[in-house]
């Protein structure tokens, strides 16, 4: 009895420990960092204490801007449930009265659902804060200076891309207006 | 310390067969049930994860990120993606993009049938063999487009309430009074496809009469999650969201949390009500004993000695009901396939699912015991020794 007993406790335990090292195996290799972030830092002087006088709205920019044009608008931070982009300097910004936030019972009132996702698609601008080679910087901006979602902000930049479909503009400087949409 | 030989435990076990028993099963009913609930939530679990080294992205509608079945875009965009945005996995010179569409159908066993049978089809192009590698085709051959054939997953069957025998390749399903021939079967281990039928992207289109697609799903070489971020937030007119499969199918699995919790909470009130069973039958078992104990005591064995030897006892026979318990749901319960909404995953008697059935096996025999000792041991030796 006593040896019989001894077995089967020996075989749970083995086999326990056998599965138990296949899973060690599994879970360490799932750990593997997906990606890396590289952190830049924030250009001197991007964030503005005063916006420009002349800043016009983000749909009155998009209704006569042109690539390499200098530009000021305003709007808020938003048009989707996640405007930022982690890892890039870049975010969208909706036009306050087009495509204005939805504050009835909204949990995120920036991300304009109650819009129809053309009208908002047809008066966002994608805003970029560009590094020495013309590209985005690898930093998340998100939370500088207060930049959140639903930020009301003054955009000023040289525009990028000027399409119908898009509107790009290379960001030279922000200023955060309010912290509601 | 005078111990009591460990023999001595092994031989009690066979003196009332019948206690034994009793507390052999009541044991091993506990740890099935713990088993059984914990099988449940590996094998749903095990379903709606990606590893999380995994490159895939997915794109799909803005708005839509909790279900591609509800997403809709552009059919344009797998080669607006794979034009614009530089770093997508590519070998040979071909990207691994694999555009999809994602639709609940209803399909007929046969043309007369009416007996509505839902499937979860995708329409796939090559490229879904590249980005999702779990898939691996087992019998058959990949649908063609325009031949109304489709491939089948190996849970398939369980999904669509079906015998193995009906899938098998040749055989036909009807949809929309066309009937649509099994040309191949696949295996997507561990993943919710298994139960899903797959066409090519074409012709489901055609037979959905739609234009756009559910998502892509790209999987990223030196371009990293952000660029495809930046990616849908510069092209705003395509109305893209991108979120990493991992991250999707984790998103998934929070919404059956509820579930899951349900399902614990019940095999837990289950087994409670086992441990209290078992609980009464060693009180009963050490009960009958008290003269016995009371003579050991008498002989100089030391009150810890005894508990050692009778937690000793109880511990052999919930590691016999442990092994009883696991040999059960090994025969019984493993790969049941349990259909819910997603698809269908399988019960997975997996390593850690094994251990918490162990861990239980142990709990009862060490602690289920300490209590109807003690309650023998305090009594006064005389006293003991005098009782019937």
């Amino acid at each position: 009895m006593k040896h019989i007993v001894s077995a089967f406790a020996l075989a749970s335990v083995a086999a326990l420990v056998g599965c138990a090292q296949e899973e060690t195996k599994a879970t360490s290799a799932s750990n593997a960092s997906p990606q890396t972030q590289q952190v830049a830092a924030i250009p001197e002087g991007l964030f503005l204490e005063e916006g420009p006088a002349d800043a016009v709205t983000l749909a009155q920019a998009r209704a006569t801007a042109k690539p390499g044009e200098e530009i000021a608008f305003t709007g808020y931070i938003g048009g989707r449930a996640e405007p930022f982009t982690e890892g890039r300097a870049l975010f969208l910004v909706a036009d306050s009265d087009e495509a204005p936030a939805c504050t009835d019972g909204c949990p995120k009132p920036w991300d304009a659902c109650c819009i129809p996702s053309e009208t908002v698609a047809a008066n966002s601008a994608t805003v970029q804060v560009l590094d020495g080679a013309g590209q985005a910087l690898r930093m998340n901006l998100k939370g500088e200076n207060d930049l959140a979602p639903g930020s009301r902000v003054t955009v000023i930049g040289k525009v990028r891309e000027a399409n119908e479909a898009i509107f790009v503009v290379d960001a030279t400087g922000i200023r955060v207006d309010d912290h509601q949409p | 310390m005078k111990m009591l030989p460990f023999d001595y435990a092994v031989r009690n076990l066979g003196r009332s067969p019948r206690r034994f028993l009793a507390i052999l099963l009541g044991n091993a009913l506990v740890v099935l049930l713990i088993l059984a609930a914990a099988a449940f939530v590996e094998g749903m679990r095990s379903s709606l994860s990606i590893r999380n080294d995994s490159r895939n992205v997915i794109l799909l509608a803005t708005g839509s990120e909790e279900s591609i079945e509800r997403s809709e875009i552009p059919a344009t965009t797998p080669g607006i993606l794979a034009a614009s945005l530089p770093g997508i996995h590519t070998v040979g010179g071909v990207p691994f993009v694999s555009p999809e569409v994602l639709s609940a159908l209803i399909f007929f066993e046969d043309a007369e049938s009416s007996d509505e049978l839902r499937a979860v089809v995708r329409g796939i192009t090559p490229g879904a063999f590249l980005v999702h590698d779990r898939i691996e085709i087992t019998e058959g051959r990949a649908a063609r487009p325009g031949r109304n054939e489709i491939i089948a997953g190996s849970l398939a069957a369980e999904k669509l309430g079906l015998s193995e025998a009906a899938l098998a390749i040749g055989e036909s399903l009807w949809f929309e009074g066309e009937p649509w021939t099994i040309v191949g079967r696949f295996r997507a281990r561990g993943t919710v496809m298994d139960a899903e039928l797959w066409m090519p992207l074409t012709d489901l289109q055609l037979a959905t009469k739609r234009d756009g697609l559910s998502s892509v799903v790209i999987r990223l070489g030196d371009a990293e999650f952000a660029d495809v971020d930046a990616f849908t937030k510069m092209r705003v007119d395509l109305e893209l969201s991108a979120i990493r499969e991992a991250e999707y199918y984790a998103s998934l699995l929070r919404f059956y949390r509820p579930i899951q919790i349900m399902i614990w909470v019940t095999a837990i009130l289950i087994a409670l009500a086992g441990i209290l069973g078992g609980l009464n039958t060693l009180y009963s078992a050490f009960s009958a004993r008290v003269r016995e104990i009371g003579m050991l005591q008498s002989l100089g064995y030391p009150r810890r000695a005894i508990v050692f030897s009778l937690i000793q006892e109880a511990s052999l026979a919930s590691a016999v009901a442990v092994f009883l318990a696991i040999l059960t749901a090994k025969l019984l319960l493993d790969g049941i396939a349990i259909s819910f909404s997603m698809g269908v995953f399988q019960l997975t008697l997996s390593s850690t699912v094994l251990a918490s059935g162990g861990a239980v096996g142990l709990f009862l025999g060490i602690a289920g015991s300490l209590p109807p000792a003690w309650r023998c041991l305090r009594m006064p030796i005389p006293e003991s020794l005098k009782s019937l």
